[in-house]
């Protein structure tokens, strides 16, 4: 009832676009779960109206508001304009920046586009919120995309797609490649924040986290059972690691809502992209020994306030074995996860040290599973050290991690590419140049012979 | 800024001087918290907890801190009482609530006017729909589980009551096999078990995790489910209050017109350091404020600082029931009743309630092995007549057979205390004891404590219950209500509130009768004492004169 009063007035308001829009429940439904499996909410807030500032490399980029709202939303856009935003990251407002992933979804087909489409002039609910304007500054700006996108976007080709060989596979290459721009996260970038088509999937550094190798490759997914990696993809769980940061809310946002059968696509088809090594492979190699749990002796009585330790085996027993168990091995019910697998799988071990200090929030069907953080009750020294004896002693993997290491991978440390870091300089190098050579063929022009005088 | 050190100072990083701190910072003004413990993280605690060899000690994990001692440091406090124990306070980041079992109670209407309704005990300076924004606002900060159905005054009217104007933000959490037995079994002699509102989570809130069951509550939960002080201090830093530690407050200076002017501290070393601002919130408990008051000989025309002392005086009782209840599953305490809150009676004894030990009961059933050989009386009997032995054995256990026997006790007991009421006196009081030094030269604390005829009249009716539940449960009695009189961490009365100056400390926004700039958020300012526990109650009060006080900066 509220949809079709939404509707009507949607239709009063707005003619010029309603008649682009065939008002077919069936298409709205599938625009809704399309906006879902795309994670359109990642970025633009569950309201749609524009969420938190995305990190980059270049600076905070501001996801707008995609309500239908006419004056600050999407609501005076047209079917070909939103179209066009999507395949083209050409809008009514100018070219975007490919933060928002149209080199994914401009793999969308017309009528999924107009499913979308349907879903949020229909359905969601206008909010009247502007935010502020993306401002990279000198020299990245946002008429100076087409020359990016002529690089790097090959339009109704989502960026890194391969061949499907089975109508499942082909399924899951729209879930992973178009939809789920999975490359966004987990393929590592190059100068001027292309994917890196050759390690597609491979795995990248993040915001100070490691996004995995999810190819078959050598430090990826291929000895996690099919069974395992479908659960980890629709809870966020499984004996090989759990999702936390981004990954969480993406299994809490998208993923968790699929159902079986794209799930199933998805691991088919991952396990047909070509496999990429990783270039952090993990550390451990050949056989797992089995967990130890070092033995830690009471301390001191006259030491009892002392809270500097930077012994790993007893802040892990102090702070982290109520829960993972002295062994490591976690509860019996898998609530609690053993950290055998956990631990040694990610080389660099920035997860663990994020999850060790800012815990795992994820919900998942209402269903909240919650690790509190222990920033405030480590040092970065104590969390190397916590974090070096889960890995030696459970994952059965080399580690020494330090409190330098730890305190950069909390930072966050988005890795900035060369060109990209250097770009206002060269950029201006480059117009200093330009200006040098112009004036140049200036005097040239005024001072040249003139032969047929 | 330039004339203060701080627009406020919180002495005590306590709860409740933290949730004052959290309100006065949240309305942009700079806080500064001067705490004489050290910040010691709560897995520090739990792993002294377990190397522990005291783990009836709740204060043991917490150290020993010469220059900052508590009331169990040995010297510390000299007593005069008559019940069993000198309530534990910590001092420590946090306070005290580092280490309660999370119990969150709020008062009934009825009981902050006991003397119009009943004629005992003292009215509260205001009424209950004053307190109840306050109450809401403090459960949504700490995370309170309950049942909003209930009709807590016990009498089962069939209304939830006291009323609340929000529901409580998480759910209850499942009623562990034990007490769904004793719910059971005692219901047809008319008794019901009610869930009794607490601080462990029963789902995930504010960044802790929900409780699994470790059954620590007390001193620490190892996980940080159940809320304590530290949760509040850290809320009141990221809202930009700053935190001194070890900085033991033991001067304040007072202008000629009664304001306070500065505070001065000594550090572990004895170095002191004297600060301004324009308003001092002491909130150092129901112990340390009035002693430092009466140390300044400040805010006492009334003489009534340090006066007035309740502490809850608490039967407990315990049993070996007919059949295995496998107490120790989930958290310390679940149920309670309420029966005997509300009775017209309470104007000649003591209200109070019943709460149903849940820890693991493995240390109470062992000590008496430990202290004969034989496991003392009562158990016994049942054990070995269910093994065809007959009678009560005098075979001195060991090996395999002590420990089945100490299981099979384990499965069956099943304990209680019942918290009373008691009533303000000024013959009972805490003091500083000039006999006694800190490593620091400050001075002890004295204590004297009598238990009132008020309290004790409540004993046969509690003898009553406790023989009901012992017939219904096919029962053999382990320790007897009256066998001792105990009492409760919880400490009232001594910095009373009211509107008489000549009669109580602060006022009803908790401020000194004395002192316009000086404030006392400490459960010490209950003009009565109800007979449920406190904390919920005082951290309502803080964050109602934390709004207090940011209004006047």
């Amino acid at each position: 009832m509220r949809r079709l009063a939404l509707l009507v007035a949607f239709l009063a308001a707005a003619p010029a676009v309603a008649q682009q829009v065939a008002p077919d429940p069936e298409l709205v439904e599938e625009g809704r779960y399309l906006a879902v499996a795309a994670d359109c909410a990642g970025c633009h807030g569950t309201t749609f109206a524009g969420g938190d500032p995305v990190p980059s490399p270049i600076g905070a980029i501001y996801a707008s508001n995609i309500t239908p709202d006419p004056a600050t939303g999407i609501g005076g856009w047209t079917l070909e304009d939103f179209a066009g935003v999507l395949r083209e990251g050409d809008g009514p407002d100018g070219h975007i920046y490919p933060a928002m992933p149209y080199t994914s979804y401009t793999g969308l087909a017309d009528r999924e586009i107009a499913a979308l489409w349907s879903f949020f002039m229909l359905d969601v609910e206008p909010v009247e919120r502007t935010h502020p304007d993306t401002d990279l500054g000198f020299p990245f700006y946002r008429w100076l995309m087409p020359a990016w996108n002529l690089l790097f976007l090959d339009e109704g080709e989502a960026t890194g797609a391969k061949p499907a060989a089975s109508p499942l596979e082909e399924r899951g290459r729209e879930l992973v490649e178009t939809l789920g721009h999975c490359g966004a996260c987990h393929t590592p970038r190059g100068q001027l924040m292309q994917q890196l088509a050759d390690r597609h999937l491979g795995g990248a550094m993040l915001g100070g986290w490691w996004a995995p190798n999810i190819t078959t490759g050598p430090g990826g997914v291929g000895d996690w059972e099919d069974e395992e990696l479908a659960r980890f993809l629709a809870t966020g769980h499984s004996p090989h690691g759990v999702a936390g940061g981004e990954m969480g809310t993406v299994v809490s946002r998208s993923l968790s809502h699929l159902p079986e059968g794209d799930i199933a696509a998805i691991v088919a088809y991952l396990r047909a992209v070509p496999p990429v090594a990783s270039d952090r492979p993990a550390a451990l190699a050949g056989g797992r020994p089995p967990p130890v749990a070092v033995e830690v002796p009471a301390d001191d009585w006259a030491g009892a306030l002392r809270h500097d330790t930077d012994f790993g085996a007893q802040l892990y027993q102090a702070a982290c074995s109520s829960c993972h168990g002295i062994d490591g091995r976690g509860s019996p019910d898998g609530v609690h996860p053993s950290l055998l697998l956990v631990t040694g799988q990610d080389a660099n071990a920035a997860n663990l040290v994020q999850v060790i200090a800012h815990g795992i929030d994820r919900t998942v069907h209402g269903e909240r599973i919650l690790m509190p953080g222990f920033r405030d009750a480590m040092s970065d020294e104590q969390i190397a050290s916590v974090a070096n004896y889960v890995r030696t002693s459970f994952g059965g993997a080399a580690s020494d991690l330090d409190a330098g290491r730890v305190s950069s991978i909390l930072a966050g440390g988005l890795s900035t590419p060369w060109l990209i870091s250097n770009a206002p300089w060269l950029a201006g190098l480059g117009l200093a140049a330009a200006g040098i050579v112009l004036l140049l063929l200036i005097v040239w022009l005024i001072r040249r012979p003139r032969r047929r005088a | 800024m330039a004339e203060h050190d701080a627009d406020v100072i919180v002495v005590g990083s306590g709860s409740l001087g933290s949730l004052a701190a959290l309100q006065i910072a949240r309305a942009g003004h700079d806080v500064l918290i001067l705490e004489a413990g050290p910040v010691v993280p709560d897995w520090k605690i739990t792993e002294n907890w377990r190397t522990s060899p005291r783990k009836g000690n709740l204060n043991d994990p917490f150290g020993d801190i010469p220059y900052a001692p508590n009331s169990w440091s040995p010297g510390y406090v000299d007593d005069d009482i008559d019940v069993s124990m000198i309530p534990g306070t910590l001092t420590v980041a946090g306070g005290t609530s580092r280490h309660w079992t999370g119990v969150a109670w709020r008062l009934l209407p009825e009981e902050m006017r006991m003397r119009s309704l009943f004629g005992v005990s003292r009215d509260w300076p205001f009424d209950y729909d004053e307190l109840e924004p306050w109450y809401t606002e403090a459960e949504y900060q700490v995370g309170v589980i309950g049942a909003d159905e209930t009709d807590y005054s016990g009498q089962d009217r069939g209304v939830p009551y006291p009323p609340r104007s929000r529901p409580y933000p998480l759910p209850p959490e499942a009623k562990p096999y034990a007490l769904q037995r004793f719910q059971m079994r005692t219901s047809e002699r008319g008794y019901r078990l009610l869930h009794a509102p607490n601080v462990r989570l029963s789902r995930p809130y504010d960044g802790r995790p929900a409780c699994v069951g470790n059954n620590i509550c007390n001193p620490n939960c190892p996980i940080g489910a159940k809320h304590s002080g530290l949760h509040d201090l850290r809320a009141a830093q990221d809202a930009g209050a700053r935190l001194v530690t070890g900085a033991l407050v033991d001067r304040l200076e007072v202008d000629g017109r009664g304001r306070v002017t500065a505070v001065s501290y000594l550090d572990p070393g004895g170095e002191r350091t004297a600060l301004t601002a324009k308003i001092v919130v002491l909130a150092a408990h129901g112990f340390e404020t009035p002693k430092l008051l009466l140390m300044n000989d400040l805010a006492n025309s009334s003489g009534m600082v340090g006066r007035n002392l309740m502490i809850h005086p608490t039967l407990t009782f315990g049993f070996y029931a007919d059949e295995d209840l496998w107490v120790g599953r989930g958290q310390y305490l679940h149920g309670a009743n309420m029966q005997r809150r509300l009775q017209p009676d309470r104007s000649e004894m003591s209200g109070g309630f019943y709460q149903f030990m849940n820890h693991n009961p493995a240390l109470t059933v062992a000590a008496p092995f430990f202290d004969t050989g034989e496991g003392g009386s009562g158990g016994s009997d049942v054990a070995y007549t269910s093994r065809g032995n007959g009678g009560r054995s005098r075979r001195r256990l060991v090996g395999p057979a002590l420990d089945a026997e100490m299981r099979h006790r384990a499965a069956r007991y099943l304990s209680s205390q019942t918290l009373l009421e008691d009533l303000p006196d000024p013959a009972n009081f805490v003091a500083p004891d000039p006999d006694t030094r800190t490593p620091l030269g400050l001075p002890g604390l004295k204590m004297r404590y009598r238990l009132q005829d008020y309290c004790r009249d409540a004993l046969p009716r509690t003898l009553d219950d406790f023989a009901n539940w012992v017939q219904a449960m096919g029962a053999t009695p382990q320790e007897r209500p009256g066998d001792t009189w105990s009492n409760q961490h919880h400490i009232m009365g001594t910095t009373i509130m009211g509107d008489d100056p000549s009669d109580s400390v602060v006022d009803a926004d908790l401020r000194c009768h004395d002192h316009e700039n000086l404030f006392l958020v400490t459960t010490g300012v209950f003009p009565s004492s109800s007979c449920v526990n406190p904390t919920l109650t005082g951290m309502a009060l803080a964050m109602r004169a934390g709004a207090h006080v940011a209004a006047e900066v």
